[in-house]
């Protein structure tokens, strides 16, 4: 057995023993010890996707007991690229944080603690997009719930308190509710592992009660509206590089494991509405997400509503999944091309605009006036992560959309593809007023930059990758056609 | 009716009551007293309802409640800290009230 076959254990163990290791170093060499645990988890990455498009998907017995008493990691090319994707942003946004957390920063935000947080929540991330036991996913979901809350938390100050308290306890319910739905789908199955789930899992009012408690539970931790009440303020509050985290990642953890539990688990027919209801919430969070970052006056908030109006698009393959093969694999590919665009443009831009805030030294969109002048970088990077978001081609978000709106139009459902390009229009409304506040001619009075390479161009490469994302676009379909969301059971004949 | 069902139902009313608190009671302490027994709840479930092996207890549901149990310890620890923090800076137990807002 090569050493190759122990790489999904070894992209959890990675950045756990950075982790520890930042509790035993001097705190001045934490940057040090995260940004080598940056590089190694993204080379382990590589190394996944490339095992798993020579092997396909393989199943990682933990201690070698295997399911059903042990727990199994499944590296399969959706996980892989969960698990690259969050080692690119995770790599950039380290780097970002060793410049945004120097000087005065590094105590005021929780004394250090920063490094060794966001290395745990990296950890849970990874064992999150890898694991295939439902109840694992609950010690996961809540690993990253506890380091993402103590991380929005800070900087204890009153703000970031209340925006932590409501994460914290949308968290718990959502918690509480999704072991819930554990309990019934051990009790009506007597199983925990996925695959057997997906085999053995037959029409059954008890197991279907389970798996929609889990599914709920699930949407609260992605924020779909109606249940994006604590999103804006957790992901408005937090430090920059955390928001950037929490908008690109820790909200597709939840969604990655809803597509798992919807699309591979549940076998066709067995919840029925509740894709399209689905649907239809995810086509309200884009109108309305939209909507709302047309009204925000706060940069960071702006961008946080935009996060709710993009995971509506996330939603829209539900529908669509078992209106045939060629469409399901359509809008699934549409689906994960926008979880990892929206990804990259959307830490690009958090990072962009925190850098933008700090050098104003306030958040308010209506006096950055003249900012395109003083910090044409910052604003480049805000536009193309805009574009991107707006879906215009060549950029990945156009990519995305476009396989939506094409699977939805084959699939006769024309009302999606509707909402798609409405949101996209509403996003242009969103981007527009910003931009035109920062490109007016008027001079503003900025602080000088602190690290240029950190603070300006890691954002602008995260957004230019989300722009020419199309260019990935081979690789990205070869690895959802090597993900047990097609091979499994999800595809009807 | 077997004495299985009683932890079953115990544990659905014992999780309602958590739910009800945790969405109607504004006080934060509450509301971390209500998520614990929403945690409650579900062990009393799981360990009623995980009977799946006939004759012999299912070690399964045991291991899940003792993690289960681990988690929520943790959950509740960071709750506390910091609902006792947002007291000390704000003076206000619950997030209905509006602060005046301090800018970051």
């Amino acid at each position: 057995m090569s050493i190759a076959h122990h790489l999904p254990a070894l992209l959890v163990m990675t950045p756990l023993a950075g982790a520890s290791l930042t509790f035993v170093t001097e705190r001045r060499r934490d940057p040090v010890v995260a940004v080598l645990t940056g590089l190694t988890i993204l080379g382990l990455s590589i190394g996944l996707v490339v095992r798993v498009l020579a092997v396909g998907p393989f199943r990682y017995e933990i201690g070698g007991w295997g399911a059903p008493v042990g727990i199994d990691l499944v590296a399969d090319g959706a996980s892989a690229l969960f698990v690259l994707l969050s080692a690119v942003v995770g790599l950039a946004v380290t780097v970002y944080a060793t410049d945004y957390f120097r000087g005065p920063r590094a105590s005021v935000y929780g004394h250090g603690m920063f490094w060794t947080l966001w290395l745990f929540m990296w950890t849970s991330l990874n064992a999150l997009f890898l694991t295939g036991d439902i109840f694992n996913v609950y010690v996961c979901l809540e690993l990253v719930g506890i380091s993402a809350v103590a991380l929005v938390t800070l900087n204890g100050g009153s703000r970031a308190l209340r925006a932590g308290a409501r994460y914290l306890f949308s968290s718990m319910l959502a918690a509480m509710t999704y072991l819930l739905g554990v309990a019934i789908v051990y009790s009506a199955t007597g199983s925990l592992d996925m695959a057997i789930l997906r085999s053995t899992l037959v029409p059954d009012p008890a197991a279907a009660t389970g798996l929609s408690l889990m599914v709920a539970a699930l949407l609260l931790k992605t924020a779909l509206v109606p249940a994006h009440f604590w999103l804006p303020s957790a992901h408005g509050s937090a430090p920059s590089p955390v928001s950037a985290v929490l908008s690109a990642l820790v909200v597709k953890g939840s969604y990655y494991t809803i597509l798992r539990l919807m699309i591979s688990v549940a076998p066709p027919g067995f919840l029925p509405g509740v894709d399209i209801v689905l649907g239809v919430l995810g086509a309200t969070a884009i109108i309305w997400g939209s909507l709302q970052a047309l009204v925000q006056t706060r940069i960071k908030q702006l961008v946080a509503y935009s996060t709710v109006a993009q995971i509506g698009y996330l939603f829209i393959v539900f529908p669509l999944a078992r209106a045939g093969t060629d469409v399901f694999l359509l809008a699934l590919g549409g689906a994960l091309f926008h979880a990892i665009t929206h990804a990259l443009a959307k830490s690009g831009f958090f990072l962009a605009a925190g850098s933008l805030a700090s050098r104003f030294g306030y958040e308010r969109i209506d006096e950055m006036a003249g900012a395109a002048r003083s910090a044409p970088v910052l604003v480049m990077t805000l536009a193309l992560a805009g574009v991107t978001m707006m879906g215009l081609p060549p950029s990945g978000g156009f990519a995305a959309k476009w396989m939506l709106v094409s699977a939805a139009l084959s699939a006769g459902q024309w009302w999606w593809a509707l909402v798609l390009v409405t949101g996209g229009l509403l996003a242009a409304a969103y981007m527009f007023r910003l931009l035109g506040v920062l490109l007016r001619d008027s001079p503003a009075a900025l602080n000088p930059p602190s690290g240029a390479i950190r603070t300006e161009w890691v954002p602008l490469s995260l957004a230019a990758g989300a722009a020419l994302l199309v260019l990935a676009s081979p690789l990205v379909t070869e690895l959802v056609n090597a993900s047990v969301l097609v091979l499994g059971q999800g595809v009807t004949p | 009716m077997n004495h299985y069902l009683v932890y079953g139902l115990g544990g659905a009313l014992i999780f309602s009551i958590g739910v009800y608190g945790m969405l109607a009671r504004p006080h934060l302490l509450h509301k971390v007293v209500a998520a614990n027994l929403m945690g409650s709840g579900v062990f009393l479930i799981l360990i009623g309802l995980g009977n799946r092996a006939q004759g012999r207890p299912d070690p399964v549901p045991q291991a899940m409640v003792l993690t289960g149990i681990v988690v929520t310890v943790a959950l509740t620890a960071l709750g506390l800290a910091i609902v006792k923090r947002y007291y000390t800076v704000t003076g206000l137990t619950t997030l209905d009230d509006d602060p005046p807002e301090a800018d970051a």
